[in-house]
């Protein structure tokens, strides 16, 4: 029988015929499996950062006497030294005596010393006022440039923008700086996942074309996070610098070939906006926020306002809170979107909810608006957005500092 | 045992199974995924808050697993990759077909190798279109996409399918001819 010939019914249909595969496990092994790997992942978590600060406060007892010893020794006046000793010790025996009464309940002290600190770091980071934003606005900005470098998240489900300012050095290209800071970027440090410099050559061309090239053995051709940040990082440096024009090679061969996308010549630099952002929060360091887009445009700033208040499988979670009722979304002049948080809308003049308008502002901004006016009755501001009085978008997502 | 789990490992434990066998043609890599969905699960069971369904919810996990499998496995696939002959237009070593498959008809064994030319994107929607029988809208769901962005992986899918199962057949052909004639 000749059937070299295929439609697309008698596939479905050989489809539709493959085997169901079955685990022949026993449900209780697997469940066994499970929790042996849960309570592992757990144990890590903690161990060694409790051993360590158990440590860390053993030398700290043994060390501080000592230390203390030796400052009298070299000093002449018996006052200042019972003073001295005082006010260092004092403070830590107040500590000690704190988490000893707590340690009664039969939990290790050194436990409950890490999770105190930990608890004392976080009302810190909340009180801060630099903190509490994560975007970059023009006042930040005062005499620099600004990079956005796509950074694929640890858990390959979304790619964070990260932006970076760079003060103007005279005589240096942007290019160069561009090239520069890739190599500092601390990924790792950020809870994201290594992926800078890129491994690809990059160069400019006619000042207009940017020539990217790959070895034959690149590692953008699989994984489908590291080929959205790869071509989502050359568009946004092509609009960074003004180029028109993004030409892909493999060595000297033109064309990358991307599993997602086949062999590609060229990026297309086409607008591609339309996107709403969410809050989200990396496996590795669960306390950073990061106002993430999702890779799917929405058709209006309707749709995406409210496709914003339900999380979006893992890892992106819902940035307007489902109290928050925005009525009347009207474009008031061209760049400046006019809306209304509805009277019954809960909100305070708290960090979540500055978070909440960050998302917003930075939303508006996909959807090319420059201001947006906010419309509320009940709070005049909002951390240092006023209600009621055009608030200009963000300069760029995710402010991140290199120290050098 | 835990309910949570009891109760998902009735209602979905297959489907998961099958969706992630089919993406990574392997038994054992399989097995430990599939741990690995149950964990995930049951660490956001509480933030699951019933706007999908549990099923497209369950997925979605299923999904992100996949996917976060083949990033750690791209020195693999790439050598894979590099074993494919260009001109000939064949991989030269396939996943082994498993005893399920073997027994099946030969066009079931050819079409289950072809699904390796197809992206990780295409693939995901073949298995849960065609052999979870997910609707469009359920696909859409779990993949976190548009319904027109289901439909139009599924077509191109198809179309890939479809080149290369032709391809397969008329190479058999001609050899068969060829033994013929040498006859």
């Amino acid at each position: 029988m000749k059937r070299s010939e295929w439609n697309d019914k008698q596939l479905e249909e050989l489809l539709s015929n493959m085997p169901k595969i079955q685990d022949h496990r026993d449900p209780r092994d697997i469940y066994q499996n499970i929790t042996i790997k849960m309570s592992k992942k757990k144990q890590r978590s903690w161990v060694v950062p409790s051993v360590a600060t158990a440590a860390a406060i053993l030398l700290f007892v043994i060390l501080v006497p000592n230390v203390m010893n030796w400052n009298e020794s070299t000093s002449n006046s018996m006052e200042e030294r019972s003073t001295a000793s005082d006010s260092a010790e004092q403070p830590e025996m107040a500590k000690m005596t704190e988490n000893s009464e707590d340690s009664a309940g039969g939990k290790e002290e050194a436990k409950i010393f890490t999770d105190k600190k930990n608890d004392e770091n976080m009302q810190m980071t909340s009180i801060e006022e630099e903190e509490t934003y994560t975007a970059l606005y023009k006042e930040d900005l005062t005499d620099g440039n600004v990079f956005t470098y796509a950074i694929p998240d640890t858990q390959g489900q979304n790619i964070v923008p990260i932006s970076i300012v760079v003060p103007k050095e005279d005589g240096k290209e942007l290019f160069e700086q561009y090239k520069e800071i890739m190599t500092s970027l601390k990924e790792e440090e950020w809870g994201l996942s290594e992926f800078y410099p890129l491994k690809a050559e990059l160069s400019i061309s006619n000042e207009s074309v940017l020539n990217v090239s790959v070895p034959t053995d690149h590692p953008y051709m699989y994984g489908v996070p590291g080929q959205e940040a790869f071509t989502e990082t050359l568009r946004e440096l092509a609009k960074t610098l003004g180029l028109n024009e993004v030409d892909l090679f493999t060595e000297e061969k033109k064309g990358i070939e991307f599993e997602l996308y086949g062999n590609l010549p060229t990026l297309d630099l086409s607008n591609d906006s339309n996107h709403a952002y969410y809050f989200h929060y990396p496996e590795k360091k669960p306390k950073q926020l990061y106002l993430v887009p999702y890779s799917q445009p929405y058709k209006s700033i309707e749709e995406a306002f409210n496709a914003m208040k339900e999380n979006i499988s893992l890892g992106l979670s819902a940035s307007i809170p489902q109290d928050i009722n925005i009525e009347e979304i009207k474009s008031a002049g061209e760049d400046i979107l006019n809306l209304k948080f509805d009277d019954d809308s809960k909100i305070a003049n708290e960090p979540s909810f500055i978070h909440t308008i960050e998302a917003i502002l930075l939303t508006a901004k996909d959807f090319d608006f420059e201001k947006v006016i906010i419309q509320y009755n009940k709070l005049d501001k909002i951390g240092k957005f006023n209600m009621n009085e055009e608030i200009e978008v963000p300069v760029a997502p995710n402010k991140m500092e290199i120290l050098n | 045992m835990d309910s949570v789990f009891d109760e998902l490992y009735e209602k979905y434990h297959h489907d998961v199974f099958q969706f992630i066998f089919y993406m990574v043609k392997n038994r054992e890599q399989a097995e430990d995924l599939v741990q690995e969905v149950y964990i995930r699960v049951l660490k956001s069971y509480e933030r699951f808050e019933g706007k999908s369904s549990e099923k497209t919810w369950l997925f979605s996990i299923a999904r992100n697993v996949a996917i976060d499998h083949f990033r750690k496995q791209k020195g693999w696939k790439q050598k894979i990759a590099e074993k494919f002959d260009w001109t000939t237009g064949q991989v030269k070593d396939e996943s082994p077909i498993p005893e399920e498959i073997a027994l099946q008809k030969e066009e079931v064994g050819k079409i289950y190798q072809c699904l390796d030319r197809c992206t990780v994107d295409q693939r995901m929607v073949i298995v849960m279109r065609y052999i979870q029988e997910l609707t469009i809208a359920e696909t859409a769901e779990a993949l976190g996409w548009t319904e027109s962005k289901v439909k139009t992986t599924q077509h191109r899918a198809l179309k890939v399918l479809k080149k290369e199962m032709e391809e397969r057949m008329a190479k058999e052909e001609t050899a068969s001819e060829k033994i013929r004639v040498e006859r």
